[in-house]
């Protein structure tokens, strides 16, 4: 038995309306008739005659919200409507092979509206959630100084690469979106210098920030710069960036008392530890519980002191008495 | 008149000065598509894409204002400034057109 209907999966970038159009009419010469379409790109078809017919997209969001005026311009010169979709408005209209196909716009400035207004419906807002939670939240959660009582530990470092990913994505699709309206404008005012340098400056401005966000990523995340002071009594790490862990070894006797003090502590994440050589730790702790109280040594022994650190920032000053 | 009007609609673009020019009488955009194709002999026929949206940005703009709705249909008028807009876009075409008649 023959389905009489059929849903297909399918993406089209934000200005790709054009290559939405063609499948549109490819399939109604196959014989399928668009229906409708639903999240997250789902196309639903009914089966039909095959036939030639021309299908276009019109992007007015005016145009939805007075949608009987709007629909009606529409039929008057002879174009159905079909439905909408993520803002988009489906029309089509019966046409024969061969012939010229038909255009709801019949004049570049008419054209590049539309695709201003998409760019200022569906691109705009995606700039502005990148520049106003994405970026900020990724330099937050990297560089180690997130608010909140969860933000400096596992589930800070996690959101860190959450939003690496996301904001490479969102520049993917700014990239992949630039060349789409680059071709488009080319398409329909020509090759100019203007334009050429226009977009340039896009793609300049995208690299920029991806190599900015690379940049800081590994230097929040994975360099490690310090200095080792060692004294009589101890020593002294400055820290400018700790993302490695660094283990002094000392030979310590019963009663003695060794002190971390963390003197600054910037931001990132911090963990000391003092452990008899091949035996579990006598001492634990991070910068929350870590102070002037002295770790009191129960065994003669070979110890070791480490510390170690996650997009750490600050003074730690080790003293053995 | 101000700067941002003088950019937009001057020169105008044919679909927009066709517009006010049958926007000097009530009129639907249907109305005007099909006096245009009367005017150019079915020469220019106005596609309902860019009619919708010329007619809105011009509402917005205040280029023309609208009268009423029949049939599901808005009528609009040109209102002052769209008056002065026309009146420019008019002696440019008409200067163009004289010179044109010189050089030939």
């Amino acid at each position: 038995m023959m389905e009489n209907s059929k849903t297909v999966w399918k993406r089209f970038s934000i200005p790709q309306y054009r290559q939405e159009e063609d499948y549109l009419s490819e399939m109604n010469e196959k014989g399928w008739r668009f229906t409708h379409a639903t999240f997250p790109g789902l196309y639903h078809f009914e089966k039909c005659e095959p036939g030639q017919v021309t299908y276009r997209l019109d992007y007015n969001q005016e145009g939805i919200r007075n949608k009987d005026e709007y629909v009606r311009m529409f039929s008057d010169c002879g174009w159905e409507y079909v439905c909408d979709f993520m803002g988009y408005s489906y029309f089509r209209k019966p046409g024969t092979a061969g012939e010229e196909r038909e255009e709801i716009f019949c004049d570049d400035a008419s054209r590049l509206d539309m695709m201003r207004r998409v760019f200022r419906g569906k691109i705009y807002p995606l700039i502005i959630l990148f520049a106003a939670v994405i970026l900020p939240q990724l330099l937050a959660n990297t560089a180690g100084n997130s608010v909140g009582i969860y933000g400096r530990g596992i589930a800070g470092d996690i959101l860190s690469f959450v939003f690496l990913g996301l904001a490479i994505v969102y520049l993917l699709i700014f990239s992949t979106t630039a060349v789409h309206f680059y071709r488009f404008e080319k398409e329909v005012s020509g090759d100019s210098m203007g334009t050429r340098l226009k977009y340039a400056g896009v793609f300049a401005l995208i690299v920029a920030l991806l190599a900015g966000i690379g940049v800081f990523f590994w230097a929040s995340s994975f360099r490690s710069a310090y200095t080792l002071t060692e004294n009589d009594t101890g020593y002294v790490m400055e820290i400018e960036k700790l993302n490695t862990s660094v283990v002094k070894e000392y030979d310590l006797k019963k009663g003695d008392l060794v002190r971390i003090h963390i003197v600054e502590f910037e931001r990132g994440h911090l963990y000391l530890s003092i452990t008899e050589s091949g035996k579990e730790p006598v001492f634990f702790g991070d910068f929350y519980n870590f102070g002037y109280h002295p770790v009191e040594i129960q065994n003669d022994g070979h110890y070791l002191i480490e510390i170690s650190g996650k997009r750490a920032t600050g003074i730690v000053e080790v003293t053995i008495e | 008149m101000d700067a941002h009007i003088k950019k937009v609609y001057v020169p105008m673009t044919e679909s927009g000065f066709y517009i006010l020019l049958c926007l000097r009488k009530p009129n639907h955009g249907y109305g005007i598509v099909q006096m245009v194709k009367e005017m150019t002999d079915g020469d220019i026929v106005l596609a309902p894409g860019t009619m919708y949206g010329s007619l809105s940005k011009m509402e917005k703009d205040g280029l023309i204002g609208f009268v009423r709705e029949e049939d599901k249909r808005k009528i609009y008028l040109i209102t002052g400034l769209g008056k002065e807009v026309l009146d420019l876009e008019m002696k440019r075409i008409e200067r163009l057109y004289k010179n044109m008649k010189e050089m030939r």
